[in-house]
């Protein structure tokens, strides 16, 4: 169970308030949230509202010289300088073009002279300017929002450009994930894996790095749950999100201290803001597992009380074990639901949310998982099948073993925006989290053999100030921001982890230099972490006589239980810079950040239903701290986007869950009752981290879009070269997909084929990873979808198939690869729908 | 606005904490630590082997009793199984007599000869004394019969074998398929697999 090659995550830290909330990339073509003000045209007509000015003074009459001054225009909000786009730009009454995400505009090709220039968006009043051009210059045009009598229609300002690679699933891209889980909706993400053990479990992996050191952040708030387990999935449910964003790299400045690999946020849709209903519905049927899905969401904002919305959103998942191409994968059922529901209110400028969302989950564990001895798991890995697989059937029912967890989030928000000042943003959110997994036992035995229940409280106050003019063209924009965290963690069941008890807190400050062509961003962020674990007199003296623990290490080794307190102080730094050259940019981020210990990788100590192992934990072990160097390219043009990420990472006293190696260089074993089990502890080593993914998605012609991403991590202990254990293969995929057909009455109808190539995992230690890593595969995808209007509202249709040619294969980071194949080919029928009826602006 | 805000993530704590029902929990775990072997001749005193990990898995090594014998001699031979961990300790023995027809005690090893192991030359002959619901051995009581050859080590095991789909995983052929085959041949699970040196004396 709960055991495995450390990798988690904190307890102390909170989350960045408003940083995770907005995290809306530009990346893939996204529909607009339901509810969203309708985005400005990217090409707006020429100037829409302004009067097209006649030059006051005719165009200047041409002097000798040749015109080749430029005017970088630079588009702000009056209030908070937060820039904007897709503002119109008129120079001397001649469209110039309009502003691109970074509120920029290159006018080339101007005379000297004095020249009036326009600018213009929907929702701001038009601004004109004159100036006068020497030689080439830049001009900040400030625009003030058009004043509204009824609702506060403002789009927020777009995050800036993270520095690390971050991909953003939304919109149709995120649509064809419905009906997955969470890890599998984001693995198409270059970089990106999973780190399964059955069909419904599995978490996501960010460059070789899960559980406790990546973070998943759900609608702002950290989710803190018993990540570190490898058989412990997120509890999440991947239908509240409206986008998910993968941010790849080390994140400790903005997220706090676990998030060393990364983050994978969350964003539930913003809450309408014209009166009336939309909604959406989803009907996802799978046919390996016979079963599917059902998700709806009604979003309302009314009339009668101005400023207030809601929603109430739920789905439900119900699948029976799969098969493989050869057997079912008996046991595997999933039965999956969420029920949630949000307030939002708005007056002036204040914003407040409540949210509150249930997760609950009965996922059965394969009934060919043999981990109880030793000799029975190494005897399976000889086997093709599992024993007795003439028995296994793919049915609904989950028996014994099996997982039960149920999560609960709830939050209030504040934001108000203070003039001169900037946006302070308040939340407050409480979780709580029961996992109980059972075991196959006798009759006389009931209830779960493992019980976790952690109950935190995250408190986050973070001040996003108004900009700082420099210049016209420099500018400091940042945040800085306090978190505070409680949390109580209560274990029973087999002897495993102890209960405790934690808080922390933490302050943060990041500051970006934003300048015309350039940005550069630093952060500081401080945590202090403090926990006391209650253990068991019992297993505390078990874990002095192991020798992991002297006897008077914790409150002189006296009491019942004896209370080992642990703090740790932590610094997390960045400094990233990107520099834009066009449509294609470069960006590089140096970060640092240091992650305390689990519990579990203190003071584990037991045997684990994952593995055959006797697991221990090292209770004096430090923080690990890790130093990391990320250059990203991308362009985005107008038929060819793409991004390339390299990236090193060095992790000190990187804790590793590993063999437990005796004085005579041979792996220590340990005699229990049920046989003869290696040892294995958590342990400091030091590991390096590299590779390289990136993708790119060509528009050939304009019917067919071709896309490719490739991923490739290493991972060493630095010590003696050894390869660190579950770092995934190289991977590579590719998909061609053709567009814009009509098909009878279905338009917009696409039709995709894509490859996944994943090679065997050739760097591997054969003592740790207890197996020797499966061959490569490939598998075969296809897609076809279309979207059917009934009066005026959209149904889209779309015919899924995975794994066609029913390749049988196992995942090296799967723990089912020690039992069993991964499931054969399955086909979905996928059917959403969306419904608006608010009013239009 | 601003007092619901705070009044309800206190209301939800407080709900938490009220629901909050750790610590109460007995017997949820399925634990054995302690082994009895208790040999009985026909005439003279029991012999009483333990395979006693006194504090569970891990920390101390478990103390392992040498189980001596005399040649030439018949024991009735019952096995227990106990969580010494509880207070008091918890007979596992009937809980694996009650589902019997799920469980099966085997004795192996190179000391034994018997339905599970086929060593015509080891000193022991192992024969199951009693019978599940289904007329199959469970092996909580045996005969032991001690011939003359030197002793080695017993090994004592306890398979739960709970069936899958409705299907029993026990059948009739579990001890031949483990004598042929091995364990690791067998469905099921360890519950217990522990070795007992077995010292053989001439009278």
């Amino acid at each position: 169970m709960k055991m495995r090659r450390a990798v988690w995550l904190v307890a102390a830290a909170v989350i960045v308030a408003g940083a995770g909330v907005a995290q809306a990339q530009p990346a893939p073509p996204a529909q607009p949230p339901p509810g969203a003000p309708a985005p400005a045209p990217t090409v707006p007509a020429p100037a829409p509202t302004v009067p097209a000015p006649a030059p006051a003074v005719p165009a200047p009459a041409p002097a000798a010289e040749p015109c080749t001054r430029v005017l970088d225009v630079h588009a702000v909000d009056a209030r908070h300088h937060a820039p904007l786009a897709d503002v119109a730009v008129l120079v001397d009454g001649a469209y110039a073009g309009a502003t691109e995400a970074g509120g920029h505009l290159l006018a080339p090709g101007l005379c000297a002279g004095v020249v009036t220039v326009n600018a213009d968006r929907p929702d701001y009043l038009p601004v004109e300017v004159t100036v006068e051009l020497r030689g080439d210059r830049s001009l900040e045009i400030e625009l003030t929002p058009r004043p509204v009598e009824v609702v506060v229609l403002e789009d927020e300002a777009p995050p800036p450009p993270d520095m690390r690679a971050t991909t953003t699933l939304a919109g149709a891209a995120l649509e064809r994930t419905r009906g997955k889980g969470l890890a599998d909706a984001v693995a198409e993400v270059p970089g990106v894996t999973q780190l399964g053990s059955g069909s419904a479990m599995a978490k996501p992996v960010v460059r070789g790095q899960f559980g406790r050191r990546l973070l998943l952040l759900v609608d702002g708030i950290r989710h803190r749950a018993q990540e570190w387990g490898l058989d412990h999935a997120p509890e999440i449910d991947p239908f509240v999100a409206d986008a998910i964003t993968v941010v790849r790299g080390a994140a400790g400045v903005q997220y706090g201290p676990d998030a060393i690999g990364g983050a994978v946020v969350i964003a539930p849709p913003a809450l309408p803001t014209r009166p009336g209903y939309v909604g959406d519905v989803h009907l996802v049927g799978i046919s390996n597992g016979r079963g599917g899905a059902i998700a709806g969401r009604l979003q309302a904002a009314f009339e009668r009380v101005t400023g207030l919305a809601g929603q109430v959103a739920g789905s439900y998942r119900r699948l029976a074990a799969p098969r493989t191409p050869d057997y079912p994968l008996d046991n595997t059922g999933t039965d999956e639901w969420n029920l949630g529901a949000a307030v939002g209110y708005r007056r002036g400028q204040a914003e407040y949310r409540l949210a509150y969302t249930h997760y609950q989950a009965r996922l059965g564990v394969c009934a060919c998982l043999h981990v109880e001895s030793s000799a029975d798991f190494f005897a399976q890995l000889e086997r093709a099948q599992p024993l007795g697989v003439e028995l296994y059937r793919a049915d609904f029912d989950i028996e014994r073993p099996y997982q039960g967890v149920g999560h609960d989030l709830a939050l209030a928000r504040g934001r108000w925006t203070r003039d001169h000042l900037g946006t302070i943003t308040a939340t407050y959110a409480f979780q709580h989290d029961l996992r109980e997994e059972f075991d196959v036992v006798r009759q006389a035995t009931t209830g779960p053999q493992f019980k976790f229940r952690l109950t935190s409280h995250d408190l986050d106050v973070a001040l996003a100030h108004d900009p700082i003019h420099l210049s016209d063209h420099l500018h400091l924009r940042g945040t800085v921001g306090v978190v505070g965290m409680a949390q109580i963690h209560s274990y029973t069941g087999l002897p495993l982890v102890p209960d405790h008890v934690a808080g922390g807190g933490g302050v943060y400050a990041i500051e970006r230099l934003i300048g015309p062509t350039i940005d550069v961003e630093a952060g500081l962020r401080y945590d202090v972490l403090a926990r006391t674990a209650s253990i068991v007199r019992q297993d505390y003296l078990r874990l002095v006589r192991s020798g992991q623990l002297a006897m008077d290490a914790c409150a002189g080794g006296v009491g019942d239980p004896v209370d080992c307190r642990s703090r740790f102080h932590t610094v997390s730094a960045s400094l990233g810079a990107r520099r834009a050259f066009g449509a294609a940019a470069v960006k590089l981020d140096l970060s640092t950040a240091s992650r305390p210990p689990n519990p579990d990788e203190q003071y584990l100590n037991g045997t684990a239903p994952t593995f055959p192992v006797l697991g221990l934990g090292k209770p004096d072990l430090g923080p690990e701290t890790t130093y990391s160097a990320t250059a990203t390219v991308e362009y985005q043009g107008a038929r060819v986007a793409a991004q390339a990420s390299a990236y090193v990472n060095r992790i000190d006293d990187y804790v590793e869950f590993a063999p437990a190696i005796g004085a005579d260089g041979r792996p220590i074993f340990d005699v229990l009752i049920r046989g003869t089990f290696p040892r294995f502890v958590t342990q400091p080593v030091d590991a390096l981290f590299w590779g390289a993914d990136g993708g790119v998605t060509v528009r050939a012609l304009p019917w067919l879009e071709l896309a490719a991403t490739a991923a490739a991590v290493r991972a060493k202990d630095r010590r003696d070269g050894s390869f660190l254990a579950f770092i995934p293969p190289d991977r590579v995929r590719a998909a061609a997909t053709v567009t814009g057909a009509r098909l009878g009455p279905l338009r917009d109808v696409s039709a995709t084929v894509d490859g996944t190539a994943t090679a065997r995992q050739r760097r591997y230690d054969l003592l740790s990873d207890l197996a020797p890593p499966p061959d490569g595969y490939f598998l075969l995808g296809a897609e076809l979808q279309g979207t059917l209007r009934i009066d005026d509202q959209p149904l889209t249709f779309a015919l899924a198939g995975q794994n066609l040619t029913n390749a049988r294969y196992r995942d090296y980071t799967s723990l089912l690869r020690y039992f069993a194949d991964q499931p054969g080919w399955q086909v979905l029928l996928r059917v959403t729908g969306r419904f608006d009826a608010a009013a239009q602006p | 606005m601003t007092k619901l805000r705070i009044a309800l993530p206190i209301a939800l704590a407080t709900l938490a904490a009220a629901c909050s029902d750790d610590g109460g929990t007995t017997n949820a775990e399925e634990v054995i630590n302690t082994i009895t072997l208790t040999l009985t001749p026909t005439t003279g005193a029991p012999v009483v082997a333990v395979w006693d990990d006194a504090d569970g898995d891990g920390g101390a090594p478990p103390t392992i009793d040498s189980i001596g014998l005399l040649a030439g001699t018949t024991y009735a031979t019952t096995v227990r199984f106990q969580n010494t961990l509880e207070t008091p300790p918890e007979e596992i023995t009937d809980e694996v007599r009650d589902e019997g027809d799920q469980h099966q005690v085997f004795f192996t090893g190179p000391a034994v000869n018997g339905p599970a192991s086929d060593q015509p030359a080891a000193a022991l002959t192992h024969t199951y004394g009693d019978q599940d619901v289904g007329g199959l051995p469970i092996g909580l009581t045996n005969t032991i019969v001690v011939g003359s050859a030197a002793g080695g080590d017993l090994i004592l095991t306890l398979r739960h074998m709970p069936p899958i789909n409705g299907t029993a995983v026990k059948t009739a052929a579990a001890a031949m398929t483990v004598r042929d085959r091995g364990f690791t041949a067998l469905g099921g699970e360890n519950d217990a697999q522990v070795t007992f040196p077995v010292a053989i004396a001439t009278p």
